[in-house]
């Protein structure tokens, strides 16, 4: 728990948070647009002292954002925008740095070659990028057991496809944009697939099912087929 | 749990749903649950259930399904011409079948949905908190999966006696035959150009060929977003204008928001 009353020593950081309706029973907090972990850490912080309040249905933390959901027959959007400007100002506690999973990629991906093309850049210079940095799991989300992992180096990115596909294989691995992800089961997607990973994502019968939690890191090395 | 229906065609589509399981997002997992809310819960309490208990969700062809002991059930949402032993019966009503009674359904009508209730809820596989099918992981109510021939549906303890002949009043129905969506603009409604934001208001779409529980993908006027970020600068400096004073734009802005367009259905995300 961060301290109530702020630390004298250390002033409290500028807060700068912005906060639309989303629908009558929802907004969304906006505390930036950056693919920022410091303001990711803030989202999920913000989120979860949303979560206490009653009125709250619940919270959920994005990459920079938080949408709340709550009972318009208990609070208002101006009540609500008041008091996530007043949480937002909280310094979120100290994060321990959460776990590596090292994934193993098979580069042969459907678009591998128009990704290439576009990036002009070669498959093998492709892979040697894709595997380099340490990725943090922004967000769980969007089907079961997919995390939004980034950044990419600024030499991938590359806007989603145009038309999205209405099928992708489970174990797909895929950039868009400055993120990248994996498919844990066969679904629609948009993302540009570049790789396949043997490992299993989402296990329904586990406790927790997803293998990915928020502030994960993520470690691709190039595999064989 | 006793045994009392026996699916013998199963229609286009049916699945075991209840209300969603709300709190499941931290694995990613979408809530679902039945797309028709207030047909659901209605279904449940002609039959004396909470509105948690679970219904069977009947798409655009319903089931054919026989009796295997009495019970009360109840058909509610769109309407596919309901039979009993090929005699036409209400929608909306608690209606009481003896066994060996024979539940199916003629042409639809209207709507996609229909929802089936049975005195005492569905049993079916609770995943995370709920009964609902989520098919893409294959869990939840019937195995995870849309009822087939042969299946059997049973009942969990019966907690309220059921009546039979209970019934809601039409004019409590929601206008189910209004298709005009209530919608506010979202913190995102600046990434679209003024025509598409007319065009996404003022014209009419038709639901494509590739929509699911999951999404819609709608047909119509193509509609021209500026790009994957809307500008920042400038979106954050009309955001200022327009909370500073009451500016024509202002008024304009907030009859946007209170505009609403009757009907309102919930898009929910789903499976």
């Amino acid at each position: 728990m961060p301290p109530r009353r702020s630390d004298p020593a250390r002033p409290r950081p500028r807060v700068k948070v912005r906060v639309e309706p989303l629908g009558e029973s929802a907004v969304l907090a906006e505390l930036g647009t950056r693919l920022d972990t410091a303001l990711n850490t803030r989202a999920i912080a913000l989120a979860a002292a949303l979560k206490k309040r009653r009125d709250v249905r619940q919270a959920l933390a994005a990459h920079s954002s938080v949408t709340v959901q709550f009972n318009p027959e208990q609070v208002t959007h101006e009540t609500i925008a008041a008091a996530i400007r007043r949480l937002a100002t909280r310094r979120p506690p100290v994060e321990e740095p959460g776990r590596l999973h090292r994934i193993p990629v098979v580069y042969d991906g459907a678009d591998l070659e128009m990704v290439c093309a576009q990036l002009q850049i070669s498959p093998a210079r492709l892979t040697e990028l894709h595997c380099r940095p340490i990725y943090r799991a922004f967000l769980v989300g969007f089907v079961p057991g997919w995390a939004y992992l980034g950044p990419v180096p600024d030499e991938l990115v590359l806007p989603r496809r145009v038309v999205p596909r209405t099928q992708v294989p489970a174990g797909a691995v895929a950039i868009a944009g400055q993120q990248t992800g994996i498919y844990p089961l066969a679904s629609p997607g948009g993302w540009h697939l570049i790789g396949r990973t043997s490992v299993r994502l989402f296990l329904p019968d586990s406790d927790p099912p997803s293998l990915f939690r928020v502030g994960d890191r993520v470690k691709f090395f190039a595999a064989q087929a | 749990m006793n045994n009392i229906l026996r699916v013998v065609a199963p229609g286009l589509f049916t699945t075991v749903q209840d209300l969603g399981r709300p709190n499941a997002t931290a694995a990613g997992v979408p809530p679902g649950g039945a797309m028709d809310r207030f047909a659901h819960s209605a279904a449940n309490l002609l039959v004396g259930n909470d509105v948690s208990a679970a219904s069977l969700e009947c798409t655009l062809f319903g089931p054919t399904l026989t009796v295997d002991s009495p019970c009360v059930i109840a058909i509610t949402g769109a309407d596919f011409e309901p039979r009993v032993n090929g005699i036409a019966v209400p929608m909306w009503t608690a209606l009481a079948l003896g066994e060996g009674d024979e539940l199916g359904f003629g042409r639809r009508h209207e709507l996609a949905r229909a929802y089936i209730a049975v005195a005492g809820g569905i049993a079916g596989d609770r995943w995370l908190g709920s009964m609902s099918t989520n098919l893409m992981v294959g869990r939840g109510g019937m195995h995870g999966r849309q009822l087939q021939a042969g299946d059997t549906i049973a009942t969990g303890e019966q907690w309220r006696p059921a009546v039979p002949g209970r019934e809601l009043d039409a004019t409590l129905l929601p206008p189910y035959g209004d298709r005009t969506l209530h919608a506010i603009p979202g913190p995102h409604i600046g990434r679209l150009a003024a025509p598409s934001r007319e065009a996404l208001f003022g014209s009419a779409f038709i639901v494509g060929i590739d929509s699911n529980r999951m999404g819609y993908r709608l047909d119509g006027a193509t509609l021209d977003a500026r790009g994957e970020r809307a500008p920042r600068c400038r979106s954050r400096r009309r955001w200022r204008r327009v909370t500073s004073c009451a500016s024509p734009r202002r008024r304009s802005r907030r009859r946007l928001r209170c505009a609403r367009l009757s009907a309102r259905r919930s898009t929910r995300s789903a499976d």
